[in-house]
């Protein structure tokens, strides 16, 4: 495979070659995720409480992959992932009522239609429907459910059997302040009650709490009464050895023999982090990225850094840095690294 | 750390309230719940077989379920280990303090205080000294009485004058004993304690602590600890915050059902969607103007802040200082924690949605050249909501808020009148208006005092220097800050001029305890403003003049009351310090009237403590602070502790064999007898030491031990002849003698009189003629001495010439006239260098005034050039006021 596909020259004309597939999804395996010992422990403490688990942590540092992990690993997949949006009110994390859509069935006086056509789960709505038998809520369900319902899709049982599920409500910070204060009662007793069906509610079977992860980036603090509620753990940026575990995890290209390449790399990254100018340092997903890329590359991994032509690997910075103040900073530090 | 023991097993459970206590007054969220949780963790670990759990694994465990923040489980760790310390058998057998050595390996047995164990050398030689003074001056006294008066026939007297009679020649001089003139063994014994006195005068610190107002610039220790229930948090509860956290209407894209099916019944069945508003709490932007880490304003209004967060709103709080155009991050600050600097144009960027609440003075958001609004915050305008909350009233207002006002920052006061009509503002607009008048119902004055005193605003850092104001000024400034506070806020002022440096929680503590005449505390939220309004609140400092003076306005009374308030806060305070399991300390009875142990543990402050401080001390102890301690000008500070110690103890050596030898060498003199009949033909004078040869003897001790000063001191320094070039910062010893002239010359000219007086007198010279050569010298050494001063200031007076010429040709050259105001030309000059500056600047910028009003916090300047800097940069400030207004500057 060739590195340049595309060549930036009119006169080329187009090829048809087909495209290679992107390696984003190989990153994104849960298989290859490895969590810090503070990190397991709390894992294990909100399994044990049957609360949700709060994570923060610096971007990169893995909290939104740790779900996709657990559901993974606990066997729970698909994770259902609701991404928050400054938009964003609380009932949208359990369901979305087409309120336009009854409005016009109403008008075009569609008889058959039902309050529940309108009607579909959301991440957590979807992880509390499915702690039920079917037959125990057939009543609230949507049609084509759950085949209907992103992501469990076709393939999943039309009669599933009552299981736990695993929720990421990925960035809640991003909302407003209403989000989490709406939703105190319903993450501790996970229930919701939907007004449009005339207020019923769906209870959660207490033994399969869903297993509920939140990320947050920390812009905004959130509601204490909401914190209370959670288990709460804070992601360090990983070091030394460990990201080191996370990398040869991820790039199958940087297992064994692969120690010059990687030791120089985690070097350099090391010096741009502390670096940084604009007061983000690139994380564990520029560093996988610039990796990936230096593989792609064809750069022979069982060199140094400091062997490889400083033009190529300054092609790469890009990848690193994503600051504009910190692009003429990194090829200085490239500079000064790559000098005997 | 190994896993812990089974029987203490059972203290975990046990224990864990402790733990629990511990992290809760840490500020940890800890509630039932979080018991509830752990207790039953615990019970799940031991189910699973986890039992008892390795520590670091027990504390990896309880972490997320009791920390709620990236800070608090940083913080957790301490508070853990400490706690499991108290459980694990090592240290349940340390007894003591050791409040500074947590190690969980100690030895067992008393525990040293940390660095002050050992013989103290320098007492153990002071007592040798007095042991030996004391042996010396007994043996002179012995030998006095036992001695008889000398007579011819005394075996001393021919033993020491061989061929006495007539024809001896005249009597030589040489060394004589004699029972009533037996100086050199006392003499040797007083230049002994020169040495200690000396050292200890220069390095011991005894004089220099007497003399100096010891400063510090280290926060007091009560911000590290937590004091619990002594000090309630302000608890600002104005109500207008209550009506801040009234709900918004936000646009909502979904539809409104209700009112859409109004629409549609009202239209006859045509589907009318209606779409609206939607309640939704406020967010808010805080950014504070902080001008020191004690600035009570910017405390004042992170209270405000948190008030508004404990009724759930969302806050982000940033930090500027001067330049608001560049916010630093705090806790929960954009972009995660840490400290990253935000621009206004990137705070607009992601936080444009929130209502921005600027707290801060009007003049910090405007450019004092052209009076309009600072380059780079048209970012302002991002924000549809942007509030300045200012400590001055609406009464107080000026120009510079209704520039502001007009379409960039709506003003209104840090008051409940003010918050309430931000709030009703709140309420009925959403976007920025184009103009806001100045809210009526903020115009009152709240607190039950007056208005500010202008007098304050007039070059603020003026008075936060340690030179004192004049006699007159200073009542001036008493009277209006009187006015300003009313009675009872002048009672808490004067309280917290007792502790060292003003801090928040001191300040508060302070205003709990003092009440008016109703017994309520004097702290309430209007009262706490108008302190902190004031230029010491806002910098953490006040100044140890204004503190004698608001000391001593205190009657009795008021001073017993005070010092009660202070005592209980430092056994608190220190209470607090001592470490878990210790509870002997926390037990013991606290009063200054039992003062060792309070004495012990202040004598384990570290030197730069607060606690140390002179004036606080002298005040705890029930006295007046004495009016002369006062600090010691900073060259003076230099001489004194910056020494080479090496150097000084060699001039003591100098200036003690200079006793010897004067002591000795004048030990003999001729001087008639006091008996001549009864010696015959014995000549009549015989040497026997005289009176004044001691008192010479001393005074050349004196004058070699000045010399040596000097010589160490300055000798060192080159002799310059040309003034140092702007860039350099050294000084040449011409500059340095002539900023101190006297009282260096002073001490030079004496020695050198002695010193050829004494030559004079070994050189076998006749009185006269002693007298002319020492007065001689003299002379020739002040001569020396001012001819080269002339060259030199020669040097900075032909360059004061060129400023004035370049100066009356353009204003460009202010920066270098400042240059050498700042530089180490002599006083003088400098002081025609301010006249000059006084008379060419017509429109002086904010950098200039800034510059001089550091000047006036220098000590390298005279009192006479700072009084001399001081009204000229009023004047100037005055000058420039008023081009920011428009008119011509007088």
């Amino acid at each position: 495979m060739s590195w340049s596909i595309y060549q930036g020259d009119p006169a080329q004309r187009p090829s048809g070659k087909p495209l290679p597939a992107p390696v984003g999804k190989g990153l994104d395996n849960p298989a290859g995720y490895v969590a810090d010992d503070g990190l397991r422990e709390a894992v294990n403490v909100a399994l044990h409480l049957g609360r949700p688990l709060l994570l923060t942590g610096p971007p990169g540092s893995g909290k939104t992959q740790l779900a996709a992990s657990l559901a993974w690993e606990l066997g729970c997949e698909p994770q259902l992932k609701f991404e928050t949006k400054s938009t964003s009110v609380a009932r949208d994390l359990f369901y979305t009522y087409d309120t336009v859509g009854r409005f016009h069935a109403a008008q075009t006086r569609k008889i058959e239609a039902r309050e529940t056509d309108f009607l579909s789960f959301n991440a957590l709505g979807l992880a509390i429907a499915l702690t039920r038998r079917r037959s125990e809520i057939e009543g609230l369900l949507p049609p084509g459910f759950p085949a209907s319902a992103e992501p469990l899709g076709r393939g999943f049982d039309i009669n599933w059997s009552p299981r736990r599920s695993v929720v990421l409500i990925d960035e809640i910070d991003k909302a407003p302040r209403d989000f989490p204060n709406d939703l105190l009662n319903e993450i501790e007793r996970y229930y919701f009650r939907i007004p449009e069906l005339g207020n019923r509610t769906l209870r959660a079977d207490p033994s399969l709490p869903p297993i509920v992860i939140i990320t947050s980036n920390s812009e905004k603090n959130l509601p204490a009464p909401f914190l209370r509620r959670c288990v709460f753990y804070d992601i360090p940026f990983p070091q030394g050895p460990r990201l080191e575990e996370i990398v040869r995890q991820r790039i199958a290209e940087l297992g064994d023999g692969a120690e010059p390449l990687l030791s120089s790399a985690l070097e350099l990254f090391a010096l741009v982090r502390r670096d940084s100018a604009a007061g983000q340092p690139p994380g564990t997903a520029e560093l996988l990225d610039w990796l990936t890329v230096l593989t792609r590359r064809r750069i022979p991994t069982d060199r140094s850094l400091r062997q490889v032509d400083p033009k190529l690997l300054e092609s790469t910075l890009s990848t690193l840095l994503k600051n504009p103040a910190d692009g003429e900073r990194g090829r200085q530090l490239l500079k000064s690294y790559l000098q005997p | 750390m190994s896993q812990l023991e089974q029987p203490l097993a059972a203290a975990l459970a046990r224990n864990l309230p402790t733990l629990l206590a511990r992290l809760r007054a840490a500020g940890y969220s800890i509630g039932p719940s979080e018991r509830i949780a752990v207790e039953g963790l615990l019970a799940r670990s031991a189910l699973a077989g986890r039992w008892p759990p390795e520590p670091q694994a027990l504390g990896r465990m309880l972490a997320p379920v009791l920390c709620s923040s990236a800070a608090e489980q940083q913080g957790f760790g301490a508070h853990f280990e400490t706690w499991l310390l108290g459980l694990t058998p090592a240290s349940r057998r340390r007894p003591g303090r050791g409040r500074r050595k947590e190690q969980p390996e100690a030895e067992p047995g008393p525990a040293e205080p940390a660095g002050r164990s050992g013989i103290n050398w320098w007492r153990l030689v002071a007592v040798l000294l007095v042991v030996v003074t004391l042996a010396l001056v007994a043996r002179w006294w012995v030998l006095m009485t036992q001695l008889d008066v000398m007579t011819p026939d005394s075996p001393v007297v021919g033993r020491l004058v061989p061929g006495s009679g007539a024809g001896a020649g005249p009597a030589r001089r040489m060394w004589l004993v004699t029972p009533d003139r037996h100086y050199w063994p006392v003499a040797l014994a007083v230049s002994l304690w020169l040495i200690p006195l000396y050292y200890a005068w220069l390095h011991g610190g005894w004089l220099p602590a007497w003399l100096t107002g010891r400063s510090t610039s280290a926060l007091p220790v009560f911000d590290r600890l937590s004091l619990g229930h002594s000090i309630r948090s302000v608890g600002v509860a104005w109500r207008g915050l209550l009506r801040l956290s009234d709900r918004d209407l936000r646009p909502d894209s979904g539809l409104q059902v209700e009112a859409t099916v109004r629409a549609t019944v009202e239209k006859g069945g045509y589907f009318t969607p209606v779409s609206g508003h939607r309640p939704a709490l406020p967010e808010y932007l805080a950014l504070i103007d902080r001008r020191s880490p004690e600035d009570h304003l910017a405390r004042f209004a992170v209270e405000l802040i948190a008030r508004l967060e404990e009724r759930g709103l969302a806050t982000r709080t940033l930090f500027f200082s001067d330049d608001p155009r560049f916010g630093v991050g705090g806790a929960g600050g954009l972009g995660g924690a840490g400290h990253s600097r935000s621009s206004l144009a990137t705070l607009a960027g992601r936080a444009a949605g929130e209502r921005l609440l600027i707290f801060g003075d009007a003049g910090s958001w405007l450019d004092p050249a052209s009076g309009l609004p600072r380059p780079g915050l048209e970012a302002l305008k991002r924000w549809q909501q942007r509030f300045l909350l200012t400590p001055l009233l609406a009464a107080e207002w000026g120009r510079r808020e209704q520039l502001l006002a007009d379409g960039w920052l709506a003003p209104f006061p840090i008051s409940e009148p003010g918050l309430a009509a931000l709030a009703d503002f709140c309420a009925t607009r959403v976007q920025q208006p184009e103009s806001l008048p100045p809210p009526a119902a903020a115009s009152t004055v709240p607190g039950g005092g007056g208005r500010y005193p202008p007098m304050l605003n007039q070059n603020p850092n003026r008075w936060l220097s340690e030179t004192p104001p004049t006699a007159a000024t200073t009542r001036e400034l008493l009277a209006a800050l009187t006015e300003y506070l009313a009675e009872e806020g002048s009672r808490w002022l004067r309280a917290c001029a007792v502790f060292p440096t003003l801090s928040w929680p001191v300040t508060c503590f302070l205003g709990q305890c003092s009440t008016d005449e109703a017994g309520r505390p004097l702290l309430n939220e209007e009262r706490l403003l108008r302190l902190a309004r004031l230029p010491w609140f806002r910098h953490g400092k006040m100044p140890s003049w204004l503190r004698l003076e608001l000391i001593d306005a205190m009657d009795r009374a008021e001073r017993q009351r005070v010092r009660r308030s202070l005592r209980d806060l430092l056994a608190e305070a220190l209470r607090a310090q001592a470490p878990a399991g210790e509870p002997e300390i926390a037990q013991q009875a606290v009063g200054w009237g039992d003062d060792g142990w309070l004495k012990r543990e202040l004598r384990h402050q570290p030197d730069d403590s607060p606690l140390r401080e002179h004036l606080f001390l002298t005040f705890m102890r029930g006295r007046r602070p004495f009016r002369l301690t006062l600090a010691a000008p900073r060259r003076l500070r230099t001489l004194i502790r910056d020494a080479d110690r090496w150097s000084v103890l060699a001039s003591a050596g100098l200036a003690l064999l200079g006793t010897l030898a004067v002591a000795a060498w004048h030990h003999v003199e001729t001087v008639p007898l006091t008996a001549p009949d009864r010696f015959g033909d014995l000549p009549r004078t015989l040497p026997i030491p005289s009176a004044p040869a001691f008192p010479e003897g001393m005074i050349a001790v004196v004058s070699l031990v000045l010399s040596a000063l000097v010589l160490a001191f300055y000798g060192r320094r080159h002799l310059s002849l040309a003034p140092p070039a702007a860039e350099s910062a050294v000084p040449g010893l011409i500059e340095r003698i002539s900023a101190r002239r006297w009282p260096v010359l002073g001490p030079w000219v004496v020695t050198t009189w002695i010193g050829a007086f004494i030559l004079c007198d070994f050189a076998g010279s006749r009185s006269g003629a002693r007298w002319i050569l020492a007065n001689l010298a003299a002379l020739v050494t002040l001569g020396i001495y001012f001819y080269l001063e002339r060259s030199v200031h020669g040097g900075y007076r032909s360059q004061l010439q060129t400023l004035t010429s370049q100066l009356d040709a353009s204003a460009e050259a202010v920066p270098e006239l400042l240059a050498f105001i700042r530089g180490p030309a002599p006083d003088d000059l400098k002081r025609r260098g301010l006249r000059l500056l006084y008379a060419k600047v017509r429109k002086p910028t904010t950098e200039q005034l800034a510059e001089l009003e550091a000047l006036q916090l220098s000590s390298s300047l005279e009192l006479r050039t700072k009084n001399l800097l001081h009204n000229i940069t009023r004047h100037l400030e005055e000058r420039h006021q008023q081009t920011l207004d428009g008119g011509e500057a007088s």
